[in-house]
């Protein structure tokens, strides 16, 4: 039988994964990919919650969630072009004119 | 009629708004050089003439002589209370008139005069803000607001090394402010709870319970704020740098009435409300006073630059003035405050001189210096003047003060006393050393005989304008200091009641 | 949503329908006049909130339309428009499009006002995005620039970041409690049981979050870099508002927490001290003024979170004092950057403003009014906000946190005083001039006033403050 509890333990896998992802790759597209399944673990944890605790609130929440991320992701790929533009890389190790 | 006008006409803070208001007049005239300087001769000067005529109407009683009191922030209980005592006038007077030798003295500023003239405007605000508050909100407020102006007057228009002067100045005042800051807001909170009345009142603080080791933690915090503005021995050392780089408005002020907000809030603030951790402190501050006089001494003599001598000199008169303290008896506070007015005198006197010699030789170098006493004659009286002065020849005025230290430390401190008069043998020497190297002696490197550059202009009439009313007011003060003394008397025992031992 | 409910929230409304207005309208009239609507726009948001009875307290258990929202409605609409007014010559000496920067402002303006307004987790949420989705693309706003694209960039990584933390501690909390809307949240919690874990984790992977959108330490990395990197005007709102938006939005967050609050009491007096040491260490070697800024911001949220960690009413009164002198002083400083600039050049590098002083006494008194008010240097507001914050550490058993506070303050003279020495302690150097316009002047001579009085006068306002804190 499959519990709230394996939902909560499968996104907080997927959540770490994108975490990781986050902190170690280089491509700025990948930690783009990364903070989508971060955001994409919080989606299932709130739809599993939603049904466990049969409210409806949780399933609003997901479509903030969506939305916010689309939305991000739009600005996102935007100044990264922007950026690519300039300096033809989108490499993090490249964004070093402002000095860390 | 005067009683009526004293009481219902609101003088304090017009003493005390009256230089700020010359300061914005000042920033509004800013494009005439010579407006400012005229307004701000006139600003000095009436407040002088205000000081003088409320030190020569106010009768000598020992509490206090004028009070003003207004809401300000009630949430937190803070108000506008101002109040002058005798010791608060005479301190007072003197600002205002150093304040006016400071205006006179940098007549001839050149450089963005406006700002110049609105920034001594708003020290003097400051200054006289700090002798009037008893809300001890407002009087934090007014200490800082001092250090502002007199980080732009170092930084702006010393001399060499100023903006680190300036920096040096600023940092080792704050870091004492910020010690009194948190002691005061102790004091206010516990205060609080104990009464349900949260206050900044200076009457209402004295009021609290504390226990000894709080006591003496909130003492130390305000102890250090003030003994660093006096300045005592180990916490002195942005002095010297102060007075070197300061233009000589700044000097003036600097060693005239910084120094003395430092002892006034000794005395006002900091003894009567921890009585206790005061007596405990004595006998310390009574040995750092004295270290200080004879380590300043030592420094003193082999200092060539003469503005740095006498920025030691300042260390050990402020030394006397914390060894008269610490004996804690009528005879020897009154000598101590003495002293801090005949020091302000004598000291801001001897900066206007090196100033005018630094106008006229391009030198404050003793080794470079020498034998003015031959090219200009009067300008050599007056410094021999001011020199025997603060050396502390009987007649003069700091003798006087030092005297009645003495005395009053010798009823407590024999040995201290002892060492001290010592001391005072010590400042002959180098002050004797500066009149050497200055007046007597062969004509300085720089100068030889006949040559053009020597033939300096003697005295002008602003400066003679200048030097006659100090000159006198040393003489008098060493012949007959009582009118000085009078106002003191009263409050000087109240203070010593208030801390609660002989 | 009822009529009713719609006429509560009319600032906001009007904010996101002005915005969409000026959006649409800009796309068939392009021109620079529309920051000037749009500057009409916010005072009549702001004035709406100012004097309207709002009919019902909370719309749709996500926002609330009392009185604290509304004042702040009125603080993010005024510093908004006073922002758009500093940025009318700037737009155009860098040639950016009108309509769309005013409506980006507008919506900002409008994020803030729900952020600050938020009972729920959801509003909470909605908020926070609303504007950090505006920032990512007002930071890279002049096309041209790789550095504001390289900022607008990192701030998009790091906010995303921030965004994905935040979105899942709402999810544990959730978890642990059932509810959103923040009272049942927290009352949820509490009698959680075996799931009370699960939501204080949530609680610190929400302070993550809020760590990384207000820069505080150790979350603060990117903070210099996106003010160095966007445009003046733009860093100024950024700087004030957007950080001001989510401490406004916490202290309801923390009063409504209760004896919770202990449990993360020592990781807000960590986050407080790390703020105030870390952001005053980094600060110091600074020769770049906007960089010099944002550490020193690092520090200022420091004391925001000591006035948030000590609690009650007062130290809360403290905290939103601070943070109004802050922001007054801070858009101040950034105004004082905008106007310095040219087509060509923004000063940053102290080395920019060296002799300055002379050259420009009025702008240059008040940048250095601007820094001496940061610094807590009375009779400025500054002062006042920071011997609030230190009265309240002291009252509500902190001394420690006092003591390093003060500390702080002490050695943020040193960089705040550096560049004041360059303006006016060294020899002159600049020779040109560097025009203002009259908006900005104007911009300028509020915010100083509002230091100056503020600091001199600060009753009437601390007053207000107290009416308005739940």
């Amino acid at each position: 039988m499959i519990s709230v509890y394996h939902y909560l333990i499968l996104s907080a896998i997927i959540f770490s994964i994108g975490t990781f992802g986050v902190l170690t790759r280089k491509n700025a597209i990948v930690i783009f990919m990364c903070i989508e399944l971060m955001l994409n673990s919080v989606n299932l944890t709130f739809i599993a919650l939603s049904r466990h605790l049969q409210n409806m609130d949780g399933q609003i929440f997901v479509f903030f969630v969506m939305a916010v991320a689309a939305a991000e992701a739009a600005v996102g790929l935007a100044l990264m072009i922007a950026f690519y533009r300039n300096r033809e890389s989108i490499d993090t190790d490249d964004f070093n004119m402002l000095k860390w | 009629m005067l009683a009526s006008v004293l009481t219902e006409f609101p003088i304090l803070s017009l003493l005390l708004w009256l230089p700020f208001a010359g300061t914005l007049l000042c920033l509004l005239l800013r494009h005439s050089a010579l407006a400012c300087r005229w307004l701000a001769l006139l600003t000095t000067l009436s407040v002088l003439l205000l000081t003088v005529w409320l030190f020569a109407c106010l009768p000598t009683e020992s509490g206090w002589l004028l009070k003003e009191d207004y809401a300000w922030i009630p949430t937190f209980g803070i108000r506008y209370s101002l109040a002058l005592d005798g010791i608060s006038l005479l301190l007072v007077c003197l600002t205002a008139l150093l304040q006016v030798a400071a205006v006179l003295i940098s007549w001839k500023q050149k450089e963005h005069t406006a700002l110049f003239y609105a920034l001594v405007l708003v020290l003097e605000t400051g200054i006289i803000g700090v002798f009037l508050a008893t809300d001890l909100f407002l009087f934090y407020l007014f200490w800082e607001l001092m250090l502002i102006p007199m980080l732009f007057l170092i930084g702006v228009w010393g001399h060499g090394n100023r903006v680190y002067a300036a920096l040096k100045f600023f940092f080792f005042t704050l870091a004492g402010s910020l010690c009194l800051l948190l002691a005061i807001i102790s004091l206010y909170l516990i205060h609080g709870e104990q009464t349900g009345i949260y206050s900044f009142a200076f009457e209402s603080l004295l009021q609290t319970q504390l226990s000894s080791g709080m006591e003496m933690l909130l003492y130390l915090g305000f102890l250090l704020a003030f003994i660093v503005k006096v300045p005592l021995f180990p916490f002195h050392t942005w002095l010297p740098d102060a007075h070197t780089e300061a233009p000589a408005a700044g000097s003036v002020d600097l060693a005239g009435l910084l120094l003395k907000t430092g002892i006034y809030g000794l005395i006002r603030f900091a003894f009567p409300l921890f009585p206790n951790a005061a007596q405990q402190s004595l006998p310390v501050l009574a040995v750092l006073g004295l270290i200080g006089i004879f380590y300043a001494a030592w420094i003193a003599y082999v200092q060539t630059d003469i503005k740095r001598v006498v920025a030691y000199s300042s260390v050990a008169h402020m030394g006397f003035v914390i060894l008269g303290l610490a004996a804690w008896n009528q005879l020897a506070w009154e000598g101590s405050l003495l002293l801090m007015v005949n020091h302000g005198v004598t000291t801001g006197g001897l900066f206007i001189l090196i100033a005018m010699l630094q106008d006229r030789t391009g030198s404050r170098d003793l080794r470079v210096l020498g034998g003015m006493w031959k090219t200009l004659p009067f300008f050599s009286a007056f410094f021999l003047l001011f020199c025997l002065a603060s050396l502390g020849l009987p007649g003069l005025s700091n003798f006087a003060g030092e005297i009645l230290v003495l005395l009053g430390t010798f009823s407590r401190w024999p040995l201290l006393a002892a060492l001290a008069a010592a001391g005072v043998v010590f400042s002959a020497a180098y002050m004797l050393r500066v009149v050497q190297g200055v007046l007597w002696g062969p004509l300085g490197q720089i100068c030889k005989i006949g040559d053009k550059d020597c033939l300096h202009e003697d005295l002008d009439r602003r400066e003679w304008l200048l030097m006659i009313p100090l000159g006198l007011l040393v003489i008098w003060l060493g012949l007959y200091p009582a009118p000085v003394l009078e106002p003191m008397r009263g409050p000087i025992s109240l203070l010593l009641k208030a801390g609660g031992l002989p | 949503m009822s009529a009713l409910e719609l006429q509560s929230l009319l600032p906001q409304i009007i904010l996101a329908l002005g915005a969409t207005t000026v959006l649409m309208l800009g796309a068939w009239y392009p021109s620079r006049k529309w920051i000037l609507g749009g500057v009409v726009i916010a005072l009549f948001a702001a004035l709406s909130a100012g004097l309207m009875t709002p009919a019902v307290p909370e719309v749709g258990n996500l926002y609330s339309t009392g009185s604290y929202a509304r004042f702040f409605v009125v603080l993010w609409s005024l510093l908004g428009a006073l922002s758009l007014l500093l940025s009318l010559r700037y737009a155009e000496i860098h040639d950016l499009p009108g309509s769309e920067y005013c409506a980006l402002i507008l919506f900002a303006i409008c994020g803030m006002s729900l952020l600050s307004a938020a009972t729920s987790l959801i509003g909470l949420f909605l908020g926070l995005e609303a504007f950090t989705l505006v920032f990512y693309i007002l930071i890279a706003f002049k096309r041209e620039d790789s550095r504001g694209a390289e900022a607008g960039l990192k701030y998009l990584v790091m906010g995303a970041v921030a965004t994905g933390f935040l979105a899942f501690g709402i999810s544990l909390i959730y978890a642990a409690s059932g509810s959103f809307h923040l009272p049942e949240a927290f009352a949820g919690l509490e009698q959680a049981g075996g799931m009370r874990p699960l939501g204080l984790a949530g609680w610190a992977l929400m302070l993550v979050a809020i760590g990384f959108k207000v820069s505080l330490a150790p979350f603060h990395l990117w903070t210099p870099d996106v003010y160095q990197g966007a445009p003046a005007p733009v860093t100024g709102l950024l700087a004030t508002g957007s950080k001001g938006a989510v401490f406004a939005s916490l202290v309801p967050l923390f009063a409504a927490l209760g004896p919770l609050k202990a449990d993360l009491e020592q990781v807000l007096w960590l986050l407080a001290a790390l703020s105030l040491l870390a952001g005053t260490f980094a600060a110091l070697p600074q020769r770049n003024l906007k960089r010099m800024l944002a550490y020193s911001s690092v520090v200022h949220m420091g004391y925001l979170m000591i006035g948030l960690l000590v609690g009650g009413s007062e130290a809360h009164r403290a905290l939103l004092f601070y943070l109004i002198s802050y922001a007054f002083a801070t858009l101040a400083a950034f105004g004082v950057l905008t106007s310095f600039s040219r087509v060509d050049d923004e000063p940053q590098e102290y080395a920019d403003f060296r002799g300055l002083g002379y050259l420009h006494p009025r702008r240059s008194s008040l940048l250095a009014a601007c820094l001496l008010s940061l610094a807590g240097i009375p009779p400025l507001v500054g002062f006042f906000a920071k011997f609030g914050i230190i009265a309240a550490a002291l009252k509500g058993g902190y001394p420690g946190l006092a003591v390093i506070a003060v500390l702080a303050a002490l050695t943020s003279l040193y960089y705040y005083l550096a560049p004041i020495v360059v303006l006016f302690m060294q020899q002159r150097d600049a020779r040109q001039l560097r025009r203002g316009c009259r908006h900005e002047y104007f911009v300028l001579a509020l915010c100083f006033s509002a230091i100056l009085l503020l600091g001199v006068y600060p009753a009437p306002l601390l007053d207000l403050l107290t009416g308005i804190l739940p």
